[in-house]
């Protein structure tokens, strides 16, 4: 006969029991998750920081702890109507504070790419996995071969580190990546950025590429007419500096003014997500990242020049310094520059000058406007180097 | 009566898992928020240690790696808000040339080689700073008949971050 006692015995341990068992799985169910979580969003802060650090520095550094974390796919999203950019993965984001563009992956590879303006210069920071860009120059003048090189500048340079960006030409139905004669390198290895930097341009043009593209190239066709374009991206070759490019399945036009907007559309692709085409939206990323610190940088220069361009005159009043000595000489170039910094300044205060022609048009004459005055200020000593 | 003392015995027990519980969940939150109190600390750390390699490299103030020029700093003076989009809303930074007692500001719109201090984005309020040297290369800094010549100073540069409010 069971007493009333080893039935209170019973029903209490089986109350404990279920009590512990329950405490302990939620618990370490939470626990495990979270710990998961936090790993991956700080995985994702590491990245963003080593990003930074490549920006700043320009040391080129492999980051291979998207791996560790399982973490392969992200994007960019563009926080509107600030424009910021920021990484979107499952677990968390990250406000981009540098402009970066990248290609998702476990493995990747980053590398700083720099556009000299002459009085600034202005970077980004890349990541790619193990990344092909095959080149289809279809006309093949020296024109478009000229402008397939400096796009391929605008790349990183992955020589001596894992992964490797390289780089390729189409033909027709015909891929050549790694090939004698063309990058310099032995038979087999992979032609990297400085190699396909010194290859030289065919006699003949190119046809359409229409070879079926594994994973992890990407296809860059240079055209007069990029109309039907089946994958990747496509340039037509500018007039005054700026030109149009297209990204296979959208419908939308891209102004491109310089080869920074190159490598942004590039290294984006024709991937798309619901944060619209990666392409695009490195793109938009690169042109306002390019609008805030350029603009700062011309209003800031301006206000210098004319700055020291009073301080020159001061001293000339003053009599401290010759009238006809070649600093004297620096004032109107000083002012000159202060000019043509505030038009550029004005230019990229605009909501969108990169999507107005007659803007982006007009921010290419004063960029090369002020790169003159700026180099001739050095060339007479006026600025030191 | 040996039920009851058993029962008894069981509910004592129960108390004091009880009371375990509670103290493991206490300590396990005090714990937690000790963590995330510390996690703060590291942050602002790392927010102003970033924020001083940002300054130290940023070519709007320097021409070359830590060497600022003092005419982009007069200048960044009266920019501020375009500066904080770049660097952070909670960043200021001071320049002072070392070697002088009095503190002589620099005029935003006027070349000055005798001022000996900037500051951007300065105003009132707990924060946390670092200082590092650095050089100031002064465009005017010595002014011949037949032309001008930079000179170099050795400054500070502190770099801070304003309390969250």
């Amino acid at each position: 006969m069971v007493s009333a006692f080893q039935v209170f015995k019973m029903l209490f341990g089986l109350i404990i029991s279920g009590f512990v068992l329950y405490f302990l799985v939620f618990y370490s169910g939470s626990y495990s998750q979270t710990q998961s979580q936090s790993r991956q969003v700080t995985i994702l802060k590491n990245f963003e920081d080593l990003a930074k650090d490549v920006y700043y520095t320009g040391n080129p550094s492999p980051f291979t702890d998207f791996k560790k974390a399982g973490l392969s796919t992200f994007s960019l999203e563009i926080r509107e109507p600030e424009g910021r950019a920021q990484l979107v993965t499952d677990t968390g984001k990250v406000a981009l504070s540098v402009p970066l563009f990248f290609r998702p992956g476990e493995e990747l590879f980053l590398d700083r790419v720099t556009m000299d303006l002459g009085w600034w210069e202005f970077h980004a920071a890349e990541a790619m996995p193990e990344t092909k860009v095959i080149f289809n120059p279809v006309e093949a003048d020296a024109e478009s071969w000229a402008y397939m090189k400096e796009a391929a500048g605008m790349m990183p340079s992955s020589i001596g580190f894992e992964p490797k960006v390289t780089f390729g030409l189409c033909d027709g139905d015909v891929i050549v990546e790694d090939f004698i004669g063309l990058c310099g390198t032995a038979e087999g290895d992979p032609c990297e950025k400085e190699y396909f930097l010194r290859i030289s341009r065919p006699e003949a043009g190119m046809s359409r590429c229409t070879a079926g593209l594994p994973e992890g190239h990407v296809l860059v066709t240079i055209a007069r007419d990029c109309t039907g374009i089946q994958s990747g991206v496509c340039f037509e070759p500018p007039v005054s500096g700026t030109g149009n490019a297209h990204i296979a399945g959208s419908q939308k036009t891209y102004l491109y003014h310089d080869a920074m907007d190159w490598a942004a559309l590039i290294t984006g692709g024709s991937r798309s997500d619901i944060y619209g085409f990666a392409g695009e939206n490195l793109w938009r990323h690169k042109n306002r990242m390019f609008g805030t610190e350029v603009g700062l940088a011309a209003e800031m220069m301006a206000e210098r020049s004319r700055m020291l361009a009073t301080a020159i005159e001061d001293e000339v009043n003053a009599g401290t310094l010759l009238p006809d000595s070649q600093t004297a000489d620096c004032k109107q170039a000083y002012l000159d520059l202060g000019a043509s910094l505030d038009v550029i300044a004005d230019t990229l205060a605009l909501e969108d000058y990169h999507t107005a022609f007659a803007s982006v048009r007009q921010l290419n004459e004063k960029l090369s406007e002020a790169e003159a005055i700026y180099s001739g200020l050095v060339n007479r000593g006026c600025e030191p180097i | 009566m040996k039920g009851q003392m058993g029962m008894m015995e069981y509910m004592i027990m129960t108390v004091f898992i009880m009371v375990v519980i509670v103290i493991l969940v206490f300590f396990f939150s005090g714990w937690q928020i000790s963590q995330v109190q510390m996690q703060a600390s590291k942050t602002r750390s790392e927010a102003l240690l970033s924020g001083m390699k940002n300054v130290l490299y940023s070519p709007l103030f320097s021409r070359d790696d830590s060497m600022f020029d003092d005419a982009k700093l007069s200048a960044l003076q009266v920019k501020c808000d375009k500066v904080k989009e770049v660097l952070g809303a909670d960043v200021f930074i001071e320049v002072k040339v070392l070697g002088r007692e009095a503190e002589i500001p620099c005029d935003p719109y006027r070349y000055d080689i005798n001022c000996n201090y900037w500051s951007i984005c300065k105003r009132d309020g707990t924060h946390s700073s670092l200082v590092m040297p650095v050089n100031v290369f002064r465009n005017m800094g010595n002014v011949l008949p037949s032309g001008v010549l930079g000179r170099t100073d050795l400054a500070t540069v502190k770099v801070g971050v304003y309390d969250a409010q």
